[in-house]
């Protein structure tokens, strides 16, 4: 304690506990001359003194109280400094806190600084994604009632829409991709390009032999051949509509084909094989399917996504039965406003819990 | 014997608990690593290992009520690894692939990888 100054309090403690002893001499010393009638004189107070031994035991007070004084002193200091320690301790947690406080908010900027940077650049990757991988114009085109259900998981996505016209063939994929965010991103574009190429370019026009060549180019590609660390892929359904014919030709990798008329929901299922790896050593090549369709009829393409969505306890999933429902029961409606309407259904489905997956739901009135 | 290889389950991963005790395997949860690479291969590599010389008797049970489609192929990837026990006739392997009553994703999984692996496969409700 600053304000005792320098004087230990063991000593003032002794002290004072001294001169509080001589009371006790000092007032049975004049008590007793004041009985005896010897005077207050000094030499009366000596007498008085001298001739009552009892004086000399009380004239000990001084030196034992002084003693008494002293160690409560003692005892005194210890907690003092106690205190004092424990106030210094205090201030070097409350300094440390305070560092420690300055170094999270340092660390604080840079992480936004860093989240920011982060999703500037993925926000202008999803712009290039958009302009190339995610346009569905030349489907709108070619389709007047046609929809496509795009919600990606992050910003970018691993899922995709892909059209395309060759000669009086269009083809109409619903691509996922593994992964979502900016692996799946890539995977998208690489998806993308090479279903261009194998059509366009190479003439593949029959849906089991593009599924064949995607694979072979996917793991050429991405080296797979080798033992390779990278077993990504894609699952899709491609169909071919020939409107000729009114014939359409289906190959599934992974994900199925709905086809509405009146209704009524014919499936046709996929091969289990996806795109892409090595680790299938027992894979067969891609089937094809032909339906033939009326004019009207629905072709409806999803990436599992949406199946596999949670509900907002996290306890189910949403399921094909659901979505079948959904699509045979609305049938003869705009496509769009189908597809709202599913839309408006999954975010009742979800509630708060997070998506999952990137979805993606195509559906084209044929 | 080979030691056992366990992994607790995170909220995107699922339990793993290779017992080379009792020869029961489970693989229990949800499976949507951000990387699903770094999860399976180590998983993988410990599996490999354990085909060269297994138990008589190996059971796998798979109680999984989500995955993604990167782990899809990684888990079909680990079934796959126990066919070499089978065709190299070193054990038995038996395969049970649990889901939940209605939940037709995990379902038609299971069964269109049981029509694809040649190994006893059973699929079983919770």
């Amino acid at each position: 304690m600053a304000s005792r100054g320098k004087t230990d309090v063991r000593v003032v403690y002794a002290i004072y506990g001294a001169l509080f002893g001589f009371m006790f001499p000092i007032i049975a010393t004049l008590f007793d001359a004041f009985m005896r009638d010897l005077g207050f004189g000094v030499s009366s107070l000596i007498e008085a003194q001298k001739t009552q031994p009892l004086h000399w035991i009380i004239d000990s007070a001084p030196i034992f109280l002084g003693l008494f004084s002293c160690m409560a002193g003692i005892k005194q200091k210890e907690v003092i400094e106690m205190n004092e320690n424990l106030e210094k301790k205090v201030e070097q947690r409350t300094e440390m806190l305070h560092e420690q406080n300055e170094e999270l908010r340092v660390m604080q900027g840079e992480l936004e600084d860093g989240l920011h940077r982060i999703s500037q650049s993925i926000n202008y990757a999803q712009r290039i994604q958009d302009a190339i991988v995610t346009n569905t114009q030349e489907l709108q085109d070619a389709f007047a009632d046609s929809a496509v259900l795009f919600r990606p998981r992050d910003v970018v996505s691993g899922d995709f829409p892909w059209y395309l016209k060759k000669g009086n063939y269009h083809f109409v994929a619903a691509v996922d991709c593994t992964g979502h965010g900016v692996p799946g991103a890539f995977m998208s574009l690489i998806g993308y390009f090479l279903l261009n190429k194998i059509v366009k370019e190479q003439n593949l026009l029959d849906t089991n032999e593009i599924l064949c060549e995607l694979h072979r180019e996917v793991v050429r590609v991405l080296g797979q051949e080798a033992d390779s660390d990278v077993h990504d892929g894609m699952d899709l359904a491609l169909c071919r509509i020939d409107p000729k014919n009114q014939e359409v030709m289906f190959s599934g990798a992974g994900n199925p084909v709905y086809h509405m008329r009146d209704g009524d929901l014919m499936e046709y299922k996929a091969d289990f094989w996806s795109i892409g790896g090595t680790q299938y050593r027992k894979r067969k090549p891609y089937q094809a399917q032909k339906f033939h369709y009326k004019q009207g009829d629905v072709i409806s393409m999803f990436s599992d996504g949406i199946t596999d969505q949670f509900s907002a306890d996290g306890k189910d999933k949403f399921g094909y039965r659901k979505l079948k429902k959904h699509l045979a029961s609305n049938h003869s409606d705009n496509l769009n406003g189908v597809h709202e309407s599913f839309n408006s259904q999954m975010n009742n489905w979800m509630g708060d819990h997070r998506q999952m997956d990137d979805m993606l739901l195509m559906s084209v009135r044929l | 014997m080979a030691e056992s290889l366990r992994i607790e389950a995170t909220e995107d991963t699922p339990l793993i608990d290779f017992d080379t005790s009792t020869g029961v395997f489970k693989v229990t949860g949800r499976a949507l690593p951000e990387d699903a690479h770094d999860f399976f291969k180590p998983i993988e590599e410990w599996l490999q290992a354990y085909v060269e010389s297994p138990l008589a008797e190996t059971i796998v049970e798979m109680r999984i009520d989500y995955f993604n489609s990167a782990a899809t192929r990684y888990i079909f990837n680990l079934l796959m690894c126990f066919e070499d026990i089978v065709d190299d006739e070193k054990g038995e392997v038996k395969i049970l692939w649990y889901y939940k009553e209605g939940d037709d994703m995990i379902e038609s999984k299971g069964e269109e990888m049981s029509s694809i692996l040649e190994l006893p496969f059973e699929m079983k409700t919770l």
